[in-house]
């Protein structure tokens, strides 16, 4: 049976600093998933993780987490903040701050999300080079993902982050309104608008039936 | 007798309902798995090694600093008591040597020490227009070994601070 998070604390405060792997196994990726979308660069994502770690360690060791919230919910506050730090600190020209500040006092919902997304056409090269070795339906998987994929990248990251905290993190509604500082109706609405739309996108190049041969 | 008004398009309804809702949780499934799969990332394979190896010096140098901690403890006792004991003696010294009943070897230093503060004084009034007597002395004395004792504290408190930058 997995340890629960308040057994590997109690392992931590009594100086067996090897629990630690197992917090580390089992959120590295997700908060991953995060850090990389806030930084856009792994290898600084990697940094941030690696620093927000530390300030978890140290925030259980000496018992600045009281346990008043999940321990994953103040993890991922921990990244969320960190990777945002770091951000400015780097002042990359890759990512718009005005756009990851959660204050969006100028941004019209939804309005970014149907002016930034354009449908690309999938290279058709791709095609050619993988006619030999695949069939149609893995290749129309492919496109699918394909379409998916941009779908994400060009989305403002008002809707990315908020889709990795929810799909990846695993945070519910209210969890994310208390990391971003945002009302829960605009995290409700941005998951929901990003979602239907694309829906939207996948359901002008496929039908229902097309795409539920692949569920 | 109340007329029992069946409408065909409502039985219809009702059973094209269910495939149709059926169709759009498959739909929507669909696309949180994909919005799952998408968004996912995944760490280099060395990053659990390396934040366990910070992990492990951060312990290190916690137990470090608790070391460090008590020496600075006692290092301030010390300080503390040796300025109480000094001014304590000297305070004494001065008061027995002022009623001229013992004059003893280390009354005879301070003396001398009272002997090179007034010769201080005297080039200090010339110089810079103002007087130095033993208490000044003392108390500048003071001073200076609680300058001497900080600035090894800092120093040795800089060099942890280097350590630790150098280690992560």
């Amino acid at each position: 049976m997995p340890e629960s998070y308040s057994e590997i604390i109690q392992r931590l405060k009594s100086g067996d600093s090897s629990a630690f792997k197992i917090i580390a196994d089992e959120l590295k990726d997700k908060a991953f998933a995060l850090t990389v979308k806030i930084l856009n660069n792994k290898e600084e994502a990697e940094d941030s993780l690696q620093e927000s770690f530390m300030k978890l360690y140290r925030a259980v060791i000496d018992n600045k987490f009281e346990g008043r919230s999940k321990l994953t919910t103040y993890f991922y506050s921990i990244v969320y903040n960190t990777a945002l730090d770091n951000y400015k600190k780097l002042k990359s020209k890759r990512f718009s701050i005005v756009s990851i500040d959660v204050d969006d006092s100028n941004f019209e919902e939804g309005d970014d999300l149907m002016k930034k997304y354009y449908e690309t056409e999938i290279d058709k090269n791709i095609y050619e080079e993988r006619h030999e070795m695949s069939t149609e339906k893995i290749l129309k998987e492919n496109e699918i993902e394909n379409i998916i994929k941009n779908y994400i990248d060009n989305i403002p990251e008002q809707y990315s982050l908020i889709l990795t905290m929810f799909y990846i993190n695993d945070l519910s509604h209210e969890e994310i309104t208390g990391i971003l500082k945002l009302p829960i109706g605009t995290v409700k609405n941005r998951l929901f608008r990003a979602k239907a739309k694309l829906k939207e996108i996948i359901l002008k190049k496929y039908s229902e039936e097309e795409i539920l041969q692949y569920v | 007798m109340k007329k029992f008004n069946f409408n065909i398009n409502n039985f219809y309804s009702i059973f094209n309902q269910m495939p149709e809702q059926s169709k759009n949780i498959n739909l929507d499934s669909f696309i949180d798995e994909k919005f799952r799969k998408t968004l996912s990332a995944d760490t280099s394979d060395e990053f659990t090694t390396e934040l366990l190896k910070r992990v492990e010096l951060q312990k290190v140098f916690a137990k470090e600093d608790v070391k460090t901690d008590k020496i600075m403890k006692y290092l301030i006792g010390i300080v503390v008591a040796f300025m109480t004991l000094t001014t304590l003696f000297f305070g004494m010294v001065l008061k027995t040597g002022s009623k001229g009943n013992e004059v003893s070897y280390l009354s005879s230093a301070i003396e001398k020490f009272s002997d090179f503060i007034e010769e201080v004084s005297v080039i200090t009034m010339q110089n810079l227009g103002f007087a130095v007597n033993i208490k000044t002395g003392i108390i500048l004395l003071l001073v200076i070994g609680c300058i001497i004792l900080f600035s090894i504290a800092e120093r040795n408190l800089s060099k942890k601070m280097v350590k630790v930058k150098h280690h992560i």
